[in-house]
Parts: C-alpha cells; structure tokens; sequence
C-alpha cells in the first residue's frame, strides 16, 4: 500500500514543482537547444497544415468551375507568421516552400507560375502578420475590439495588396483565361474568406488551449453538446440537403442564433468555431448545388457564399470580444470592490455614501457601531444626520459641506462632535470625495469619520503642556529619536550592502555606485541634521530661580493630568502640607512632578480600574527642606533597581525610553535637592524628591544659584 | 517579484537597490493605500512592509490583505519595533519582524523564505483548485459514495446505506477513482483532506 502512495506522492511533487517552476522561467532565457527543437516542431507543422490546406482549398472547389472558394493556405501561412516570433518566420517560410510545391505541382500547373504564386501567398502572410504586430498587442486573442478590428484590416489589407501582384504575375505567365480583374477580384475575397474562417479559429484556440477544457465542468460540456448539435442540424438542413434547395433564401438566417449562443457564451473561441463549422457547410453544401445559395452559376455561387461569411464572420467576432471585454471589466470591477470591502473593514472609521439628489444615506457595514449605534439607528437621511453634530458645531458642519459641494472642489475636511448614543460627544474629523457630473453638478458625496477624540484630548494636553514647558518638546522629541535617526541608518546600512553586492558580483557600473554613495552622502547629513536639532533644544532654556508655593504649583499639574488620568480610569488624591514657599525654577519643578504622575500612571496601566489611585503629597523634611511624593499602587519596583531607575534609559516599560525619570533627577539635582524612590508596604511604589524652603517673605527674586546653561546628561 | 512598502524615500531606494543586487525584482509604494490599489501581476514573490505608515498602518494593511485568496507573504521591517508588535505580527502570519537598520543577511534569509512559502501556498493553491474541479466533475452520487469511501467504509456499508447494491456502488467506486485521477484510496483521502482544508480556509 505505502509503495504507489510514495511514489504517487513523489510524483506529484515533481509536477507540482515543475507547474510552479513554468511560469517564473522568461520565455526569452530559453536555451538554444530549445530554439532549435521549437523551430523544427514548427516547421513540420506549418508544412502539413499547408499541405492539408491546399488539399482542402482543391476539395471545396465549385466543380465544374475551377473557383475556389477560399484557399486556406495563405491563411495557415498568415497564422503561423502571426504565432511565431520575426526571428522564426523564416522557418514558417522555408517548412511552407516544399508544401506548395508537392500540393500544386500535382494538379499539373508549371513550375514558374507555381513559384509565382508561393510569392503573392508570402507576400501576403507578411503583409498580414506585419499589419497585426504593428496594431495590436501580441498574442492576438480576438478577445479586444481592437485585436478584431486590427487583425480584419490587416487581413482585408494583405489580400487587397498581394491581389495585384498575384493578378500580374498570372497576366505575365499568361496562364487560364481571365482577365486581370476577375482574377484580382476572386483571390481577394477568396484569400480574406479563407482568413476570417481559419485564423480566428486557430489562434483562439492557440490562447484558450485545449489543457482548459478538462477544467469545464459537466454543465458546460452539455450546453456546448446541444449548441453544436444544434448548429449541425440546422447549418446541415439548410445548406447541405435538397429539402431546402430553392426554398425560401430567408432560411440563411436559421444558424444565426446559434451562432450568436456561442458568440455570447463561449467567447471567441466558441464564435470562431461555429463560423468555421458554418463555413465549411456552407461551402460544401452550395458547391454541390445544394442550400439557398447554390441556385445559380457556380461563380455567382461562390461569390455570394463569400459575401456571406465575410460578412458574417466579423459580426460574430465582434460580438464575442465586445462580450468578453465587458465580462474582464466586470470582474475587474468585482475585484476592486472587493478590495475596498476589505480596506473598510480594516479601518474603524464610518463611511457613509449620500445621494445628492434623493439625500438618502448609505453606510458602510461599521455604520456607526463605534458611537454606540445600532445600525437600523444608523440616519438614513442627510437632515436626520445633522441631529448627532453637537448644536455648537452644526452651523459649521453644515457650512463646510455646502462651501465644498458650491465650490466645486472634490474634497473637503471638517472636524466636529458627534454624539455618541450613550449621550456623551466624540470629537470626530469628517474626510469626503464628492462625485460630480460632467456639469459639474454633485451626485454623490462619499465621507469618512474618524474618531479623533482620543488623539484630540492628547492633543489639547500636550498643547498645555508644551505652552508651560518646552521640555515637554523634548520629551516627545526623545521618542522618536530612534525612529527619526534609524531611517536615514538603514538606508545608508541597505545602500552599503547593495554596493558590496554589486562589486562582489563584478558590476563596476560607476554611475549606479556614485548614485549610491550621494544617497548616503544625503542620508548621514539627514541623520547628523536631527542631532543637531535635538542638541539646540535641549541647550536652550536658561535656569531661572524664583519663589513660589509649591502647594499651589502641585494643584495646577493636577489640573492639569485631569483629563489625561480621567482617560486612563485613575483616581488622584493630594495631601497638602502647610509647606511655606521654595526657591526654584518653577517651570522645571512642574516638569518633574509631571514626569512623576505619568510614571506612576504607567505603571498602574495594567492593574484593575478600582485600584488605580495616585497619591500626591507635600510635607515638611528635616530642616529647611519640603518633600514632594507621588504614589501609586502599581507593580513596584524590584529591589535591586530602586537606583537604577533614575539612570538614562533603563527602563522598565515596553515602550518606554528611560528618559523621563533620568530628566527629572537631573533637574532636581540641579536644585540642590534629592530624589529616590521606595516600595509601599501595601503594594506599588512612591517617588519622593525634596526642595529648599525660601524663608524670605515674598514677593522675592533671590538668585541663590546663578543664572546658567545646562544640559540633559 | 518583491513589493517594498515603505513612506520613507531613501529606505525605499535603498531597499530596492539592495534586494536588485541580490537579482530579485522589485517594486515600490509609498503607502499601504498604494499597494492596495496597484494591479499585482501574478509572479511569486513577497511584501516588505514598514509597520509606521501614514494613514493605514502596516498592521492594518495586514490584516486587509489577510482576507484576500491570493495574499502575499509579508515580512516586517520597522525602526520602533517591540516585542508585543512583533508577536502580534507573526501571530498574524508575516514571516519575519525585522528592526531598522536590518542587516543584510537577516532581510535576504527572511526574504526567500517568505517567496518561498508564496510559491509553496500558489503550489498548494493550483493543486486544490485542480482538485476542486476534478470534485466538481463529479455526479451527486459518486460525491456520496466518495464521502463515505474517505471515511473509511467498506462497499457492503456503503450499499446498505445509499440502497443499492455493492456492484453499483463499485461502479460508482471506479468512476470516482478514475475522476479524481488517483490510483489508491490513500491518495483519495488525501485528496479528499485537501478539498476539506481548502473549504475551510477560503
């Protein structure tokens, strides 16, 4: 048992392997060897097809009349040229030659005028092949309008054009008796008959490959079963029996929907195979005197056969690519709709489509969840909507929407409150596209909201802070540090990397290396430029000793965390002291105690809500000293690191830089005071640092310590 | 083919760079919008994505194109990376997290393996859907005597269920087994687990 499974298994890994290896391969890269057995394969195919062709082109002849309705080698000449690359066509040439050769001298034409002739036929395939390269895309799939159009203008061209030659060269060799128009004219619409039928067939073939058509399922194999019994019976009735025979000429018309079932259903390969089918009973049938069309004269016939399929034919071929060119742009469609259904349910915002004219509301599957809302409460009305802007913010909201829908820009911006449905607002910033005629007229205007409360809040309070700090910039600044300088670092570290390779690889190309050395040139000044700024802020600010209540101070920092503790579910109780004034720099003192409340808040981020309480005290120490202490109930500090958590970056936090606390010992330490923390006996820790008591009565402006430049260590 | 994603210009640059003399092809987007939009071709290949993008951010772009059939390996390279980032990402399928500057030989190994489990996923893909439509050729009742066949029932079982008799359902047995192009009942059910996993995952 295990055998055949193992080498089934084995088995299908190799072809697995190979199906994957395929489509990397570049067709270009080939080896030679493979040129040379693809030109060989090549070669013996076009000479059979070109024999068998000119053998059919004798069969379908009008007998008694030597017309041919339509000569299928030019045609398998003109396929093969259009299959093959330029550099094989030459290949095409040489395999046809010795066809031509056996196929007409059989039936008795001399040598000149059959040589002749092979040069009006290659003429023609070059001119053809040629005409489609130059028009369309390669591989002519007759899927485009265009591949139609341009592959039917080619043909038209090449067989109108080689016609003279074709005709000169007969007049010349004085051969049969026709006159130099009448055998322009048959070989014109006989080479473009043989074209419409043949070529379609043989390329969309070509690209459809019959490897698919294991892929159809069983539905699909019996709607092409009853379409081509359909089209046999009918096609034959009419055209290949006697019953119709000088019956009404309307029955022609009786393929027609089949023909325009596989046009419809089957693309271009089902249209060009029903037409050849057609085609080939047509021919026969009224070649043996039989059908609508086989009425008169052989040559009358013949030409009114042609006149048919050529102007079937490109109908058909038309239909199919316009069917399948709609079908491509349906499923592109589908596909980006799809992709956008993913963007919106990746983001969080609500998106919503108003109809300019009926102003009805579309919303995107969110809706407005994330405001509480249900989303049967979601507006289904523009009107209805405004009821959730805050009353203040309305009049604006409404402005900006009519200001860019009068304008006649295409986006606009807005930022408002939007009530929640618990009765709370959520500051939301409102993103739109309008969608306007060729008038300019609006037809729609697509919106995004985004919650920005959060970022809002953070926002006001880093702008307070940073109008009572500058060091705040500094703080921010310090973290993204890493980010701002280790761009330019792994530019420079990839663009480094890139030039060893290419050297190592042998590839001196200057040009390539000195681009890269300028970028680096770029990337470290970018790099030593963010130093720079950094160092320019941090020297600065000068030190600038007062006196002031400390009491006073710690109620406004307080004030000030409020709405960024209340974010964050802690509670904040103070405990005051009746500590008289200190002597200092107040701005940094607010800095440090800042920097203490955000540590102990970070530090309670992951303990119950209920236990996230932060004590702020004041209280006398020793002599002439006050004592500021922040308390939480976070996780406490191990015993080994109570000193080391002042030091530059060591940190306990995952996003943390180790900056804050290091700032503030160096401010306090600046202040000829002392910082240090301590474990609580009942959990968490607390941060203590101490001040000198100012004794002299106010106001005052002692310069205990003299004005002076410092730095962050 | 690898598409960078990155706002940062020169890591861009240099990332293309870098990755065209290691002979792979490269193309480049500014943001994950970008990328989302472009028309991918269908060559193998992976994602290097920045995690801190403007508007939709690397995670998210992630977690977009995770839904799609056909997404691409990802392999993160960022310049503020942590370790709950990087957990997340892998959680979340990408191949590699890297930290900036990434070194040369971290980003190159991260990078074949990631087209390497693209090719290996486009294998697995052609070979299910080949399946599929073999399955799909199938009658309804060759598909219940294939079910009952891949859990392991004898003939006399499977007759006595679907009432008829064992010489049809070893007819039926034939059929399925030549339809589904396999030559043992342990290639079968493989096969069947194929179609089962598949069904699942899309």
């Amino acid at each position: 048992m295990t055998t055949p499974l193992v080498m089934a298994i084995t088995q299908r890994v190799a072809t697995l392997r190979n199906a994957v290896r395929a489509p990397i391969a570049t067709p270009t890269a080939s080896p030679g060897s493979n040129v040379r057995t693809q030109a060989l394969r090549a070669g013996i195919l076009v000479l059979v097809a070109y024999y068998l062709g000119a053998k059919l082109g004798i069969a379908l002849t009008f007998y008694p009349s030597p017309v041919s309705v339509l000569w299928p080698p030019n045609a398998i000449l003109f396929a093969a040229m259009l299959l093959m690359p330029t550099t094989l066509w030459w290949v095409v040439i040489a395999a046809a030659l010795p066809a031509h050769l056996i196929a007409e001298l059989q039936s008795g034409v001399p040598v000149l005028m059959v040589t002749c002739w092979f040069i009006s036929n290659v003429t023609e395939a070059l001119i053809g092949a040629t005409c489609v390269r130059l028009l369309t895309r390669q591989p002519l799939k007759f899927n485009t309008l265009r591949d139609v159009s341009a592959f039917l203008g080619a043909a038209f061209a090449a067989a109108f054009v080689s016609s003279f030659l074709d005709s000169a060269f007969v007049a010349v060799n004085e051969w049969g008796h026709s006159n130099y128009w009448d055998v322009w004219r048959t070989r014109l619409l006989s080479n473009v008959t043989a074209s419409v039928t043949f070529i379609p067939l043989i390329l969309t073939w070509r690209a459809t490959g019959l490897g698919q058509l294991h892929l159809a399922g069983r539905a699909r194999f019996t709607e092409a079963a009853v379409l081509l019994g359909g089209l046999l019976s009918v096609t034959f009735f009419v055209f290949d029996s006697r019953i119709a025979t000088g019956a009404m000429p309307a029955l022609i018309y009786l393929p027609l929907p089949f023909l325009l079932w596989a046009a419809l259903r089957f693309g271009p390969a089902g249209a060009s195979t029903s037409f050849a089918i057609v085609a080939f009973l047509v021919i026969w049938g009224t070649g043996h005197g039989m059908g609508p069309l086989g009425t008169r004269l052989p040559a009358e016939n013949a030409f009114s056969v042609q006149l048919f399929l050529i102007f079937l034919g490109p109908v058909l071929f038309w239909l199919a690519a316009a069917v399948e060119e709609r079908t491509r742009a349906e499923q592109s469609l589908r596909i980006s709709d799809r992709r956008f259904e993913f963007v919106l349910q990746a983001t969080q915002d609500a998106v919503y489509e108003r109809d300019m004219i009926t102003e009805d509301l579309w919303w995107s599957r969110n809706g407005l969840t994330q405001f509480g809302y249900a989303l049967e409460q979601c507006p289904r009305r523009f009107s209805s909507s405004l009821d959730l802007v805050h009353p203040d913010d309305k009049e604006r909201a409404i402005r900006s929407h009519a200001a860019a829908i009068e304008s006649g820009a295409q986006l606009w911006e807005s930022e408002f409150r939007l009530r929640r449905n618990d009765g709370s607002y959520a500051h939301v910033r409102e993103q739109g596209f309008i969608v306007r005629d060729p008038a300019s007229r609006p037809l729609q205007m697509i919106g995004t909201l985004t919650d920005i409360t959060e970022r809002h809040d953070t926002d006001e309070l880093s702008q307070r802070l940073a109008q009572t700090s500058r060091l705040t910039a500094i703080g921010e600044l310090t973290a993204s540090i890493a980010h701002e300088i280790n761009q330019p670092i792994s530019a420079i570290l990839s663009n480094v990397d890139a030039a060893e390779m290419l050297l190592d690889a042998g590839d001196h190309n200057s040009v390539e290396l000195r681009q890269i050395l300028s970028d680096i040139r770029d990337d470290d000044l970018r790099a030593s430029e963010v130093i720079r700024h950094i160092r320019s802020l941090a020297n600065k600010r000068e030190i600038d000793f007062d006196r002031f209540d400390i009491n006073e101070l710690v109620r406004a920092v307080v004030r000030l965390v409020e709405p960024a503790m209340r974010r964050r579910g802690v509670s904040i109780s103070t405990e005051f002291e009746d500590v008289s004034f200190v002597n200092g720099d107040r701005i940094h003192i607010q800095q440090v105690l800042l920097n203490l409340v955000f540590n102990g808040m970070d530090a309670m981020a992951e303990v119950p809500a209920h236990e996230r309480r932060l004590r702020v005290a004041t209280s006398k120490f020793e002599s002439g000293k006050v004592m500021l202490s922040v308390g939480d109930r976070g996780h406490g500090i191990a015993p080994g690191q109570l000193d080391r958590i002042f030091d530059s970056f060591f940190t306990t936090k995952k996003n943390g830089m180790g900056l804050g606390l290091s700032i503030a010992r160096s401010l306090v330490d600046l202040h000829g005071g002392r910082i240090w923390a301590e474990n609580n006996p009942d959990g968490g820790a607390t941060l203590h640092f101490t001040l000198s008591i100012d004794w002299r009565g106010p106001p005052a402006t002692s310069k205990a310590v003299p004005k002076g430049r410092w730095a962050i260590p | 083919m690898i598409h960078i994603v990155d706002d940062d210009r020169s890591v861009r640059t240099a990332l293309a760079r870098l990755l065209h003399a290691a002979k792979f092809e490269t193309r480049t987007y500014a943001s994950a919008a970008e990328f989302l939009v472009a028309d991918l071709d269908n060559t193998p290949g992976c994602v290097v994505l920045d995690v801190a993008l403007p508007g939709m951010s690397g995670m998210e772009l992630q977690a977009a194109t995770a839904k799609m059939e056909k997404a691409l390996p990802i392999v993160f390279v960022t310049a503020r990376g942590d370790i709950e980032m990087g957990v997340r990402a892998m959680k979340a399928g990408a191949v590699d997290f890297l930290t900036k500057p990434v070194k040369r030989d971290a980003l190159l190994s991260a990078i074949n393996a990631a087209v390497a489990r693209d090719m290996q996923q486009r294998a697995r893909r052609d070979e299910v859907h080949s399946l599929r439509a073999r399955f799909d050729k199938l009658t309804g009742r060759e598909r219940e005597v294939f079910t009952q066949v891949v859990r392991g029932k004898l003939n006399k079982e499977i007759a006595y269920e679907l009432g008829t008799s064992i010489r049809t359902v070893k007819a039926h047995r034939a059929q399925v087994m030549s339809k589904m192009e396999v030559d043992s009942l342990a290639e079968l059910v493989h096969a069947a687990d194929q179609l089962k996993g598949a069904t699942v995952t899309t």
